[in-house]
């Protein structure tokens, strides 16, 4: 049963060609908010965005906007906006005449006025006036993404939307769409660039061979991943005689000094962090520093991708 | 953005025609730019220069050869089709190929507005390529006679054989990535060696129907028994147009991105 409420929902979406499964049984629902939408080429991230943005019919199962399915129902366009990964922008427009376009066919009544409003917003209107043909691809990119904005859509798709952007750029688009998200909108964005995800996204749904592998918060993920062990760097008064007690530990199963730090593996996240101040104490330690070492999303990612 | 949610209402009913208007702007701009519609616009000059020089020399008015390979062989049988298939292959085809279709699809816009569009500007151009070419053509050789029943005879024909050739192909390449090559086997094999061999075939050749029409506009009351009667070309003209404007809505609707490589 789909969910009521809900912006955007896969239920039990499935995407075949032939006998290669694209998509192989995907649930989720996305709120407001940033969502990353990450794995490896060939994942089936672009399939998903697709099919939630009606250019493919599922195989099997649901693809909702709004609780109305998205294929072959263009109506949906009015809550969505797509920033599409490759497809190409018409070279003789100019910027302005792209958002434009894009306003015009949305139907807004003041198409010129919100064309300017869109290329204001991702900081085109100098270059407004120029052939969108003379533009590098981080403009080109800007100028897709004002064309998705144009009409103020509540759901907004992105196929790896920083791609060709410089630094500065980057950070530009992330802030505006972390506004745009601060706002109730759903935005959902695909990357390969993890630190683009982790910096971004509250929440990750990480796709692998076609499946969701884990979604939620990547820090969460990688807590509930209990066969993986727990990696910390410990910086303390005295690491050696640190290692001593915490190797007695039974959630502690490797201990290392390395480099004027300790490494610490452990299986039961909760119980170390518990027993560490416990365990520091009764050796007359004082800890200056602990910091996880595998719980950036890179770290998850690979856990995620080797399962 | 944020005040601008008054904005993503849609407009009035007055913005219903101009979307058809804006895709159809944008798509002539488009086609109008490429390098193929500059030398497709030579290629419609030639059956004029050529009746000029014929003329000048002496020979074509009244000479059924002369006419004949101008008018039937140069601009229906080679000129019509060719241009009917280029711009009704790539009004959508083309922004389908280079990927800046996926801009209009995501639209809410019903798909029958977008073919119409793409077949007024497919229709439009590949009419104005052509039947200018045969009017003037057949008004220099005097085809028909001294009055102007050739040349009207020849702009009916071909602007009728333009919609059709263009519509035709134009849903071709919403069905298939190979419209153009199956566009040229059906014009060199269907309609230039198996219409000439087999009657029963004529009734599905466009160029059948643009020479018909063209013939009885030009000698009114004479019936050629080579070609179909004027009712049953303009009856199949209009059948095929209907058939493959549904067709194009029907693949519209149902379109799908290529295989996404993610």
């Amino acid at each position: 049963m789909p969910t009521p409420g809900a912006a955007v929902e896969l239920l039990g979406a499935s995407r075949w060609y032939g006998n290669v499964v694209a998509v192989n049984d995907i649930s989720f629902v996305l709120g407001g908010g940033v969502t990353g939408l990450l794995g490896p080429n060939g994942a089936g991230k672009s399939t998903i965005l697709h099919m939630l943005a009606g250019l493919l019919r599922p195989s099997d199962g649901l693809v909702n906007i709004h609780g109305a399915p998205s294929w072959r129902n263009p109506a949906v366009y009015h809550d969505v906006g797509l920033v599409p990964e490759r497809e190409s922008v018409h070279s003789f427009l100019t910027g302005f005449e792209f958002a434009q376009l894009n306003a015009r066919l949305q139907r807004l009544p003041d198409p010129d006025g919100a064309a300017r409003r869109a290329i204001a917003t991702v900081g085109l209107t100098d270059a407004a006036d120029r052939a969108v043909g003379t533009y590098s691809k981080g403009m080109r990119q800007r100028a897709k993404i004002a064309g998705a904005l144009v009409h103020d859509p509540s759901i907004l798709l992105l196929d790896e939307p920083f791609n060709g952007m410089d630094p500065r750029q980057r950070l530009q688009m992330m802030e505006l769409l972390g506004r745009m998200a601060d706002e109730g909108r759903v935005i959902l964005f695909s990357s390969h660039i993890l630190e683009e995800v982790e910096r971004l996204a509250q929440n990750v749904l990480v796709i692998v061979s076609g499946r969701l592998a884990a979604s939620g918060d990547f820090r969460e993920i990688r807590r509930l991943m209990t066969d993986r062990p727990h990696t910390f760097t410990l910086r303390s008064s005295d690491d050696r005689q640190l290692a001593a007690v915490l190797v007695g530990h039974p959630s502690v199963f490797g201990v290392q000094l390395d480099g004027g730090r300790l490494a610490v593996r452990t299986s039961d996240y909760a119980g170390f962090a518990r027993a560490l101040p416990v365990m520091a104490r009764a050796g007359g330690v004082s800890i200056f520093e602990l910091r996880p070492t595998d719980e950036d999303l890179e770290s998850v990612f690979g856990y995620l991708v080797q399962r | 953005m944020s005040g601008q949610a008054a904005t993503g209402a849609p407009a009035a009913a007055s913005g219903r025609r101009s979307v058809i208007l804006t895709i159809a702007a944008l798509t002539a701009r488009g086609l109008l730019g490429r390098r193929r519609s500059l030398l497709l616009a030579l290629l419609a000059l030639l059956p004029v220069g050529i009746a000029f020089l014929v003329r000048l020399s002496g020979r074509g008015t009244g000479d059924e050869t002369v006419t004949t390979a101008i008018m039937d062989r140069l601009i229906v049988t080679t000129l019509l089709p060719i241009v009917g298939l280029v711009f009704g292959t790539a009004v959508l085809g083309a922004e389908l190929e280079d990927g800046t279709a996926i801009f209009l699809l995501i639209k809410p816009i019903d798909r029958w507005r977008i073919v119409l569009a793409k077949l007024i500007v497919a229709v439009g151009l590949s009419i104005a390529f052509v039947s200018p070419s045969a009017f003037v053509a057949a008004a220099i050789l005097q085809v028909g006679g001294p009055g102007w029943s050739g040349a009207v005879g020849a702009v009916v024909g071909t602007a009728v054989g333009a919609t059709v050739y263009a519509t035709v192909f134009f849903a071709l390449s919403l069905v298939t990535g190979r419209a153009l090559a199956i566009g040229l086997i059906y014009v060199l094999v269907w309609e230039g060696v198996l219409a000439g061999l087999l009657e029963g075939i004529r009734a599905l050749s466009i160029r059948q129907y643009t020479l018909a029409i063209t013939d009885a506009i030009t000698h009114p009351g004479v019936t050629n028994p080579d070609l179909l009667d004027l009712p049953t070309a303009l009856i199949l003209s209009c059948v095929a147009i209907v058939i493959a404007a549904v067709i194009a809505v029907r693949r519209l609707r149902s379109f799908q991105i290529g295989q996404a490589d993610d």
